[in-house]
């Protein structure tokens, strides 16, 4: 069965009140659905507003694909990426209406939480420094750590590092490649230690 | 969108850094959102931009750096908001001291007079392309150390033409740029727009400005202004932030005096 297929099942299950078929639903796009949210939110909402959205965003789908309400069933996955995007551009709304509404009424509301990271946060940032600091000293020169800098901090454009550092576009893609893998090896081998038998917030 | 097309465009740091059209984005996106190699891509890619983030937010703020090219005094009471105190107290590599250095190349003719109009940065970078080295220099541990000066956000009214309490002292060893670390506090906006003026006695003068700038870390955004454009005197940064219709919307205000 092929992806498309497996989502129209999918949806044709959980219309026919399928439980086991809900439940599949949120274990096959929790992840991503969280990481579009978050993205969508310019990745400083608070995780709590992050949480809330994406139980809303299944609340909803569960409760329209139970009404049959999705149209094509085989484009789940662009459903639910519109469900989400909706959400937090209506919560955003919703933000910006409270705080006009508090500063017309000189109101002391607490502001939002959005945008301070959280003690974990502030965790999770150090050990990747940590991470990070190890795969640039094994860089095998100066110049590979700068393209890693302008790319991925100064956003500078690929074509225009690339002319600048006089490099093809072969060995730009080389140092992002092996930067990545290495962190990643990294990373798995020291939530392995730090995290043994756990899983790490994604 | 498949994975060979997604390697070949660099869809997902493209997409970490926010630089796919909208349309590239929700395709991207709908891909992605049951594929566990995507989801994690993505997921290291971010971690990785983060810790490099880190690591040149720690360097901008580490002694090392500063006592390097300059010193700013802060006003008594600011206190350092807590990235700026997290940051310093993480002990890291100077990956941004390293990668300015290089960055610091011979490049003399973008080192002259400053021109009439304020120049446009035409990138959304904190590195503005005229300063920007075609060559590493030969040895570029040994280069100077680019000064930062870290400003938090002037509470009340717009900084007018009393004297700023923020004193930056200028470098004796010039380098092509100074990087200003500006304190957003929690970012509202996608993207921000710096504009650099200097106050005289009676003048005001747009020197730099640049836009399309998103924050470098969560509650920091860097620029580097070009050194050229620096005289002793005071100055004010207006930073604003580009509203989901695409105004820009007074975000903060910041000021500095330098002095030789």
């Amino acid at each position: 069965m092929d992806d498309w297929a497996a989502a129209a099942d999918l949806v044709r299950r959980i219309e026919q009140g399928n439980a086991d078929a809900e439940a599949e639903l949120v274990s096959r796009y929790q992840r991503g659905i969280a990481l579009i949210i978050a993205h969508a939110c310019n990745d400083r909402a608070d995780h709590s507003v992050v949480d809330d959205l994406c139980q809303e965003t299944f609340r909803i789908a569960i409760e329209r694909l139970r009404r049959g309400d999705v149209r094509e069933p085989a484009r789940l996955s662009g459903f639910m990426c519109s469900l989400a995007r909706n959400l937090v551009t209506e919560h955003y709304r919703r933000v910006a209406r409270r705080e006009r509404i508090a500063s017309s009424t000189g109101s002391n509301a607490e502001p939002a939480a959005d945008g301070r990271p959280s003690p974990q946060d502030d965790i999770e940032q150090r050990e990747s420094a940590a991470l990070v600091q190890q795969v640039l000293s094994e860089l095998s020169t100066p110049r590979d750590r700068l393209i890693l800098f302008r790319y991925y901090i100064a956003e500078d454009d690929r074509d225009a590092i690339c002319a600048d550092l006089g490099i093809s576009r072969v060995h730009f893609n080389r140092v992002l490649f092996r930067a990545r893998e290495r962190f990643r090896d990294l990373y798995q081998r020291a939530t392995a230690r730090l995290h043994p038998g756990g899983t790490r917030r994604q | 969108m498949d994975h060979a097309y997604i390697d070949a465009a660099d869809i997902v740091s493209r997409y970490v850094l926010r630089r796919l059209n909208a349309e590239e984005e929700q395709a991207f996106e709908a891909h992605f959102v049951d594929c566990p190699e995507c989801l994690d891509r993505i997921d290291q890619t971010k971690r990785l931009r983060a810790g490099l983030a880190a690591l040149a937010t720690n360097a901008a703020m580490s002694p090392s750096t500063a006592t390097a090219g300059t010193s700013a005094s802060t006003p008594a009471g600011a206190g350092m908001s807590r990235w700026l105190a997290l940051a310093a107290g993480i002990v890291l590599g100077a990956a941004l001291a390293l990668a300015a250095a290089q960055i610091i190349g011979p490049r003399d003719r973008d080192r002259g007079e400053p021109s009439q109009q304020p120049p446009q940065a035409a990138a959304p970078s904190v590195i503005p392309e005229a300063v920007t080295s075609a060559a590493p220099t030969a040895d570029p541990e040994k280069s100077a150390a680019v000064p930062v000066v870290a400003l938090s956000i002037v509470r009340g009214a717009t900084p007018g033409r009393e004297a700023p309490a923020t004193r930056v002292r200028l470098p004796e060893q010039q380098t092509p740029f100074v990087v200003l670390l500006l304190d957003i506090g929690a970012p509202s906006f996608k993207s921000y727009r710096v504009t650099l003026t200097k106050i005289d006695q009676t003048t005001t003068t747009d020197v730099w400005t640049a836009d399309h700038l998103s924050p470098t870390t969560r509650e920091a955004l860097a620029v580097a202004v070009p050194s050229a454009l620096l005289h002793p005197g005071n100055y004010a940064v207006r930073l604003d932030g580009d509203d989901r219709a695409g105004r820009a919307v007074a975000a903060g205000h910041y000021a500095f005096r330098l002095t030789p």
